[in-house]
């Protein structure tokens, strides 16, 4: 039965079509379940396949011979005249771009610079976001649900708002263009994310543990530092990395905020773009680079980097 | 309510792993439990939880209480409780509370009756909001556990149970802090089991919190005591209701006030040391520059003169930012939905698929990558040259297949040749053609290179029956010498090229000529001229000019639903993931086909993710900024201009106008405002319950 279940849907591609037909017919429904699997296992495939080519061109191009980037696609670097299984053509294949890459100091420096500024504006919101996340879960204070409600307000305040403003108030500070004001702009938009999602994890701490330990003596900042950051540890992951794939990946804020003549990556290759296509040997391999930590980050921590994606739904 | 509960506690907690988490929330949001798929469950269960319960009375009147009155009842407990006397309260509470809301006093006698209707709903709101608590509790695995079971009396137990044991290790306070604590909904639940019958409730109770490894030890406490234990949870349970039910101000109030009075009576201040810092960024680099983009927007370009609504009306009436404005609309009508469709789908058929996972992760894998490496591959992907862009190799590729391409593109005559050029730029000879001497075709202007595969040039056999024949061929030979209009040797024929004979202005014979550059006309082509048709020559398709001004904006949203499908599609898929089985299964029993199924069942179950998914969606591409300003060209700039681009441009471009840079900025502000007033509400909606 049930393989003659399976030729007929191997053989009948019009059975989606017929279901409708006899929908009342259970057989239906299972011959259209089986062909409905092989075409959408196919379908996968392709789409999965038209997703991940747009990445490989950048890979494929970051590894070419200038010359030949220019003259032709990145497929090239298959030999498409063989037969089908491709091989890769290796004469295409060069680390030329990359030595040239590391080679240059001002790549690198920006390389640096984003470094020093994602990981500050990671731990800062951490930090102060779990310190005000942790007040709201569990102190009490006049207004505090009128405070928080302000907070979760702040959550979709497009940062084009505070562009003009805060750049004014840098220039007065002294610290227009330098690292620092890029991480205190991050941290002031990563925050209220950061309250957000900590105070709703902090909230559902178990009362019992905060109790226990004040009988035992301990202060609210003890409190804080032995129970509730290590048991906040999911959600301040999820908040950690989400910030810092934020912040790796901002170019916004680093395009107006950042001292120009050393910004962060993202930066830096936007300004190699202005003369594209002479200079994709710099721009691909620059991209994939910068994309190397977003991604070993993505892959390693997949399901913190999900829920806090899940989280920032509102942001 | 239901919309927005769902992601945002879920999330909290990290919908992901569990699908139990969001559909219970879901069926607590939901009123309609029968519709929701989570609801049917955890309702039955909540209400049998309520059953239980029952025989305390109390569990019942909580079901009951869920409206106002037990708010307030609670409250007024509570007040007495939270002065001073907490512990009596407490106890006094987790009778009275229920007691008072239906019509107090015989809450054994309310009981029976509410225990069925009303604790259907508002057990079900608890056990719902049990559940979402759960989920965002930290122990996502203790979430997990707790979810499923929700239905079980037990498992709801599990989230009492943490009131329960706060009780056994001080009761007086607990009961206190429990009342206030405004996730007070979880304890309730619990709670109102516990008074029915202390001693199994509690032990369940730690039995289930186990799970939750950090939190197991400290609930495990709680079977200690049992006694104190059962006080505790009807303590909390009372509390728990005020504030769950508490649409009414006074039952939450109250439920605060002993929630930080629990945690920090005494010392107020330190809350303000912890909020601190994040006050002073937050006011200072973000909320200030609200207020000061407002003052701004109505000053003139340097900020010298007051100028009114003056720079509004410029950016409504200035071409490139109208430009803007229209192209920002396209954008938060198009990319969210196609992102939310395609998400949709990618979700559905993933679903049973084995490798689903891989697929899920290869989709969602761009959000991890700055809009600058799409935006540059992107560029890669778009362009122009077919023999570079992929976007065009692919799409000339279809194209050719179906259309016929022309064998010559660039060949043409040379001036002394016996042919001219005419108008439409096809090659007419010179001189009528007769049958008797074979017609020369010669061009010149194709790369020795390019034919090379061709075989040698012929001269045809004068052909008989007054048939006209010729030879088409390059003349022209690499380094060699060559004589004009004459077949030397080593020229190359052109092969694939059309001849057409031509009486007064009329096609009246046609041939194709062959490998060797010989064709034959029939007679009729006698005293014609020839002509070689323009499509001989015409240049090669070259693809589509994805990044001009026509296509520019569409192509840039295709890379936006490259990067922000892999959202949608994780969020729904979590949803989906929620939708139970037996309702799935039922409608196919039922004999829908799996299109109506996933029209009729599954689409209206997960409208709140589609909802919550679309709208996150609309205010991130609201502001999107860096993937226009990287892929547009310069030329093209203007017409893929985007709000966020044109702020940026204005305020910081050549010739600023910050005065209208911030009226920008103050638009884009107005537009979120909705949400964050949706936020709102959803936030304080979930503080109640």
């Amino acid at each position: 039965m049930t393989t003659l279940t399976a030729k007929g849907a191997a053989s009948e591609p019009a059975a989606p079509a017929q279901e409708t037909a006899q929908p009342k017919t259970p057989l239906g429904s299972r011959l259209a379940a089986l062909t409905g699997h092989w075409a959408v296992r196919f379908a996968l495939v392709v789409i999965g396949l038209f997703w991940l080519l747009p990445t490989a061109g950048l890979l494929s191009s970051s590894l070419r011979d200038p010359a030949e980037i220019s003259i032709s696609g990145w497929w090239n670097i298959f030999d498409l005249n063989g037969s089908f299984p491709w091989i890769l053509d290796r004469d295409q294949l060069t680390w030329s771009n990359y030595d040239a890459l590391f080679a240059n100091d001002q790549v690198m420096g920006s390389l640096w610079t984003t470094v020093l500024i994602t990981v500050p504006a990671t731990v800062l919101v951490v930090v102060i976001g779990a310190l005000a996340g942790y007040a709201f879960a569990w102190m009490d204070f006049p207004g505090r649900d009128w405070w928080f409600m302000v907070v979760v307000g702040l959550l979709v305040v497009p940062v084009q708002v505070a562009l003009v403003p805060v750049a004014k108030l840098f220039n007065t500070l002294g610290i227009f263009e330098t690292t620092a004001g890029v991480v205190l702009f991050h941290t002031a938009f990563g925050l209220p994310f950061a309250i957000f999602l900590l105070r709703n994890f902090f909230a559902e701490i178990p009362r019992e543990l905060l109790e226990a330990a004040r009988l035992d003596g301990a202060g609210e900042l003890r409190l804080f530092t032995r129970v509730i950051m290590p048991l906040g540890g999911p959600a301040i992951a999820s908040l950690g990395i989400f910030q810092f794939l934020w912040v790796w990946n901002d170019m916004l804020v680093a395009l107006i905020f950042a001292d120009s003549t050393n910004p962060p990556i993202t930066v830096a290759l936007q300004q190699q773009m202005r003369q594209f296509g002479n200079n994709i040997d710099v721009l691909a391999p620059g991209a994939f680079i910068s994309m190397l930590v977003p991604l070993v980050v993505f892959f390693a921590f997949q399901r913190q980097f999900v829920s806090g994606v899940m989280a920032g739904a509102v942001k | 309510m239901p919309t927005p509960s769902n992601p945002s506690s879920g999330a909290a907690g990290g919908i992901p792993e569990e699908p139990g988490a969001p559909r219970t929330s879901d069926a607590a949001a939901t009123p309609d439990a029968a519709v929701t798929p989570g609801a049917p469950k955890s309702e039955p269960g909540a209400a049998s939880a309520g059953g239980d319960a029952a025989p305390g009375g109390e569990s019942a009147a909580d079901g009951g209480a869920s409206e106002a009155p037990a708010a307030q009842a609670a409250t007024a407990a509570a007040p007495t409780s939270a002065t001073g006397a907490v512990p009596e309260s407490a106890t006094a509470e987790a009778t009275s509370p229920e007691a008072a809301a239906p019509e107090a006093a015989d809450p054994k006698a309310t009981v029976p009756e509410a225990a069925v209707p009303a604790p259907a709903a508002s057990a079900a709101t608890t056990a719902a909001k049990a559940p979402a608590a759960a989920a965002e509790s930290v122990a996502g695995t203790a979430s997990a556990t707790a979810a499923p079971e929700a239905d079980t009396p037990a498992a709801t137990t599990a989230e009492p149970a943490e009131p329960a044991v706060v009780a056994a290790s001080a009761t007086s306070e607990t009961a206190a802090s429990e009342a206030p604590a405004s996730e007070a909904p979880t304890a309730e639940a619990p709670a109102s089991e516990a008074p029915g019958a202390t001693g199994p409730s509690a032990p369940k109770a730690s039995g289930t919190t186990e799970t939750p490894a950090p939190k197991a030890s400290a609930t495990t406490e709680a079977p200690a005591t049992p006694a104190s234990g059962a006080t505790g949870p009807a303590a909390s349970k009372a509390s728990g209701t005020a504030k769950a039910p508490a649409p009414g101000a006074a039952g939450a109030g109250g439920g605060k006030k002993g929630r930080s009075i629990a945690a920090m009576r005494r010392r107020p201040w330190i809350a303000g040391l912890f909020l601190l810092p994040a006050l002073l960024i937050l006011g200072a680099l973000v909320v200030y520059p609200i207020v000061y983009s407002l003052y701004r927007s109505l000053m003139n370009a340097d900020g010298s003169g007051f100028v009114g609504l003056g720079n509004f009306k410029e950016v409504f009436t200035d071409e490139g930012t109208l430009i803007a404005f229209r192209n920002n609309l396209v954008w938060v009508v198009v990319a969210p939905a196609v992102c939310t469709a395609l998400g949709l789908i990618f979700a559905v058929l993933t679903e049973r698929v084995r490798w689903g996972t891989a697929f899920k992760l290869l989709v969602f894998m761009p959000m991890a990558i700055s809009m600058l490496a799409s935006g540059i591959i992107f560029r890669l992907v778009y362009e122009q040259d077919p023999e570079r862009g992929m976007a065009n190799a692919l799409w000339t590729t279809v194209h050719d297949t179906f259309a016929d391409t022309a064998p010559w593109p660039d060949a043409r005559p040379r001036t002394d040749a016996p042919l001219t050029v005419t108008e439409g730029g096809a090659y007419l000879t010179r001189e009528t053609v007769d049958a008797a001497s074979p017609v020369s075709l010669p061009l010149v202007g194709i790369p020795p290179k390019e034919a090379a595969g061709e075989a040698l040039a012929k001269k045809p056999a004068k052909a008989a029956g007054g048939k006209v024949t010729g030879t088409v061929w390059l003349d022209f030979v690499k380094g060699g010498r060559s004589e004009h209009n004459v077949i030397d040797q080593q020229e190359k024929a052109l092969s694939g090229i059309t001849v057409e004979a031509v009486k007064d202005g009329r096609k009246v014979a046609e041939a194709t000529t062959a490998d060797d550059g010989t064709f034959t006309l029939p007679a009729a082509a006698d005293g014609a001229k020839l002509r070689l048709p323009a499509a001989n020559f015409a240049q090669p398709y070259n693809g589509i000019d994805w990044l001009g001004p026509a296509l520019v904006t569409p192509a840039i949203i295709g890379s936006y639903v490259w990067m922000w499908a892999g959202f949608a599609m994780v969020l729904i898929a979590a949803g989906l993931a929620g939708v139970p089985r037996e309702l799935l299964e039922q409608a196919r029993v039922d004999g829908c086909n799996e299109w109506k199924v996933f029209r009729k069942v599954t689409v209206p179950l997960l409208a709140p993710v589609l909802g919550v998914v679309t709208v996150t969606l609309m205010i991130n591409v609201l502001k999107i900024f860096d993937l226009v300003y990287v892929i547009s060209p310069g030329a093209t700039q203007r017409e893929a201009n985007v709000l966020a681009l044109q702020l940026y441009l204005k305020s910081f471009g050549g010739s600023p106008d910050q005065g209208v840079g911030s009226a920008i900025a103050v638009i884009l502000l107005l537009l979120v405002v909705p949400v964050m007033i949706l936020n709102i509400r959803r936030l304080r909606r979930e503080s109640r319950r």
